[in-house]
């Protein structure tokens, strides 16, 4: 295999400079993915839209998004050097997410989706009170914004590490880049670029693997060059202290769990952006059982394949595990492959950029903008808001590189400070629609108490001693912070709630468990159908009036639907994911041709469908 | 039992990480789906809830049996 070091001038910090072929690569790739991305501008025309592409995507175009979404700038450096370090077990974290299934699909989900909340800051008004969501509003501006800061700042570091282009610049361009497509398309930007950037991560990085496999000679030879320790699936159970089970299980598995599935504002969009309930099941089980999986292999292999290479003496035995990612990819790639390395670890930091662009945009205008600033203006205004709100929040990220590179107190202090409200936050989050009786001044107080408990465990952490696991207490139980700011949280609100006074059933009914035929029923204005059904196909026919939908009698008896019942119509080509198609409710059938959908003009306008096509008819209830 | 599982358990193979994983994890999964079923959120004569429910038993199932097949695999060697 020859090395892509060989055909390289001049190394710098000890990196290797890419071929003009990787450049190449390189800027076409940026290139395309800002030409791609804005192609979805057309499909914005409403804060709908903007937000969370107005219910309408397929299951498997949100998949790859999220899992684009979930693979961070930094996790093929991260997890590399762990799975170098520790072996295959450093796969964990991409696999422990599957207990959270059941309360995110039966619970969490639904109520999100049918109560029409954009976000988490609302969900907590309408559950609780006006004050836990301005409180709610300001931990996730925080974190959102600091979090685009730290993407960038490391995405510039690993680039600086890996082909010597300065930290400062490579964040401006992905920004620009970013921040440009996700302003002019919004989610549907956001979902269509990631789900490119989605195939590109992990297709680089299972090439990556495959050709560190040849080059060892084969599966067997590399399964014998790692040590057993190296091979088993889990880690120690609770050492050592920076890398052991019972930590990742907590921290990574539990409360890192929650907090993405239940309060990230990236994936509560991702989800409210599919067309159906039905389509969310069918994401989050093949995310997490298929495309997670292969992720943790496309993040990880090169640590394991740099552990082999040390085995078999093709590295030295001090090779630095966090440059393994480097020193793998230069012996395996041939010039142009390394270019698209380059690009997947690129896509992996954009595909997470754009998801926090648009939330912060989202959360911004909905939570604060629109409901305190700025009340009864038009929803051209709020979409017009929303995307100068983008734009600040891709500057502001630029901004924060410069600081966090300055000030590494600052990097550490937000660190700090997510790790501090994420427990309670999630807590709060899960008592809230777990537990009817759990009342607003309880959710307040689990999260300030919640925080200032994590808080003093910073300084003493010795209180965390109980919940160790027998992990060592050196870092300071870091690992199971998280574990006591739950427990904590949610003790604290547990005794606030028997003390105070809960909400009326009426007053949250379809936002907690229990409530969710109801959130159904509010969701879709009437009586909700779930018979069995099979789809109707036809040709559009444009009819006056606004917002009809009719169809013939046999296609409705076939969809098992009657009038009033919730419909959804998308062009039949498959590949488009979805992306024109429209909600509507139907009206009574029509006794005409049998392959004609009676639609009116705005309908066809919000769905940006194409009357001379055919279209698909579903059943949504 | 806090003590006990802080005594517990230094088991060759990191056979109690894997315990651990599947007794605690399932615990976490089976509440999620049960308590939707005691709630009547979720109906067992749905046809929509069943396949959902298969699927997740079933991917956990899957998991659980894969996972099993690792560990005797790099226990084994080659």
């Amino acid at each position: 295999m020859p090395s892509k070091a060989s055909e390289v001038p001049t190394m710098i910090m000890n990196t290797i400079v890419g071929t003009k072929l990787d450049y190449t690569i390189i800027i076409f790739y940026f290139v395309a993915i800002f030409g791609f991305g804005s192609i979805f501008a057309k499909f914005t025309k409403s804060t709908k839209d903007f937000f969370y592409g107005n219910h309408r995507f397929s299951w498997w175009l949100v998949a790859f998004s999220c899992v684009a979404s979930t693979v961070g700038s930094y996790s093929f450096i991260k997890y590399s050097a762990a799975g170098y370090s520790y072996g295959l077990s450093s796969s964990m974290a991409y696999l422990n997410d599957w207990p959270i299934l059941g309360l995110f699909l039966f619970t969490w989900f639904p109520i999100i989706y049918f109560s029409n909340v954009a976000s988490v800051p609302e969900y907590f008004e309408r559950r609780f009170d006006t004050k836990t969501r301005l409180m709610a509003l300001l931990v996730l501006m925080i974190y959102m914004v600091g979090y685009v800061g730290i993407n960038l700042y490391t995405m510039g570091v690993a680039l600086n590490a890996m082909v010597g282009t300065d930290i400062f610049w490579s964040a401006v361009v992905v920004a620009v880049v970013c921040t440009l497509y996700v302003a002019a398309g919004g989610q549907a930007a956001v979902i269509m670029t990631d789900l490119l950037q989605g195939i590109l991560l992990l297709g680089a990085g299972l090439v990556l693997f495959a050709l560190g496999i040849v080059a060892l000679g084969g599966w067997e030879q590399f399964w014998s060059l790692l040590p057993e320790a190296w091979r088993l699936p889990f880690a120690h159970f609770n050492k050592p202290h920076d890398f052991n089970f019972v930590g990742v299980f907590w921290q990574d598995g539990m409360a890192n769990n929650i907090a993405v599935y239940f309060m990230n504002q990236g994936f509560i969009l991702r989800f409210l952006s599919l067309k159906s309930v039905r389509e969310g099941k069918k994401t989050l089980i093949v995310v997490l059982f298929v495309l997670m999986p292969l992720a943790a292999i496309a993040a990880a292999n090169a640590g394991w394949l740099g552990k082999a290479f040390v085995g078999a003496g093709i590295l030295p035995a001090d090779a630095e595990a966090n440059k393994i990612f480097v020193t793998v990819a230069d012996k395996v790639c041939v010039p142009g492959l390394f270019g698209l390395i380059m690009a997947a670890l690129v896509a992996a930091l954009m595909s997470t950029i754009d998801t926090l662009i648009n939330a912060i945009s989202v959360v911004f205008v909905n939570d604060l903008y629109r409901p305190y600033l700025m009340k009864k203006k038009s929803d051209h205004h709020y979409l017009t808001t929303a995307r100068i709100v983008s734009l600040i929040a891709g500057l502001t990220g630029i901004i924060l590189v410069p600081v966090f590179a300055s000030f590494k107190s600052i990097y550490l202090a937000h660190a700090t400070f997510i790790a501090t409200v994420t427990p309670p936050m999630a807590t709060a989050i899960f008592l809230g629609a777990f537990w009817k009786r759990f009342t607003p001044a309880a959710a307040f107080w689990s999260l300030l108490g919640g925080s200032i408990a994590v808080t003093i465990s910073i300084w003493y952490p010795q209180i965390i001693a109980p919940f160790s696991h027998g992990t060592d207490p050196t870092g300071g139980y870091q690992y199971m912070r998280a574990a006591f700011g739950m427990f904590a949280s949610v003790v604290i609100g547990i005794i606030v709630t028997f003390f105070t006074k809960p909400r009326e059933s009426s007053e949250i009914e379809g936002l907690v468990v229990g409530t969710i035929s109801k959130a159904k029923e509010l969701f879709k204005g009437g009586k909700i159908n779930e018979s069995r059904w099979k789809p109707a196909y036809g040709v559009l026919k444009i009819v006056p009036g606004e917002r009809i939908l009719k169809l013939h009698r046999g296609a409705m008896s076939r969809l098992s639907s009657a009038a009033g019942d919730l419909l959804y119509v998308c062009d039949s080509r498959g590949w488009l994911g979805g992306l024109r198609s429209v909600h509507a409710n139907a009206m009574e059938p029509h006794d005409g041709d049998p392959n004609e959908i009676m639609i009116s003009q705005d309908l066809i306008d919000e769905g940006g469908l194409r009357p001379q096509r055919r279209h698909k008819v579903e059943l949504i209830m | 039992m806090l003590i006990a599982i802080r005594t517990m358990i230094s088991m060759a193979h990191n056979w109690d990480s894997f315990l651990y994983q599947f007794i605690v994890g399932g615990i976490v999964l089976l509440a999620g789906i049960v308590i939707p079923i005691i709630k009547k959120d979720v109906k067992l004569s749905n046809r929509d809830d069943q396949l959902t429910i298969a699927a997740i038993l079933g991917g956990t199932a899957l998991f659980f049996l894969f996972y099993l097949a690792w560990q005797f695999y790099a226990i084994k060697g080659v």
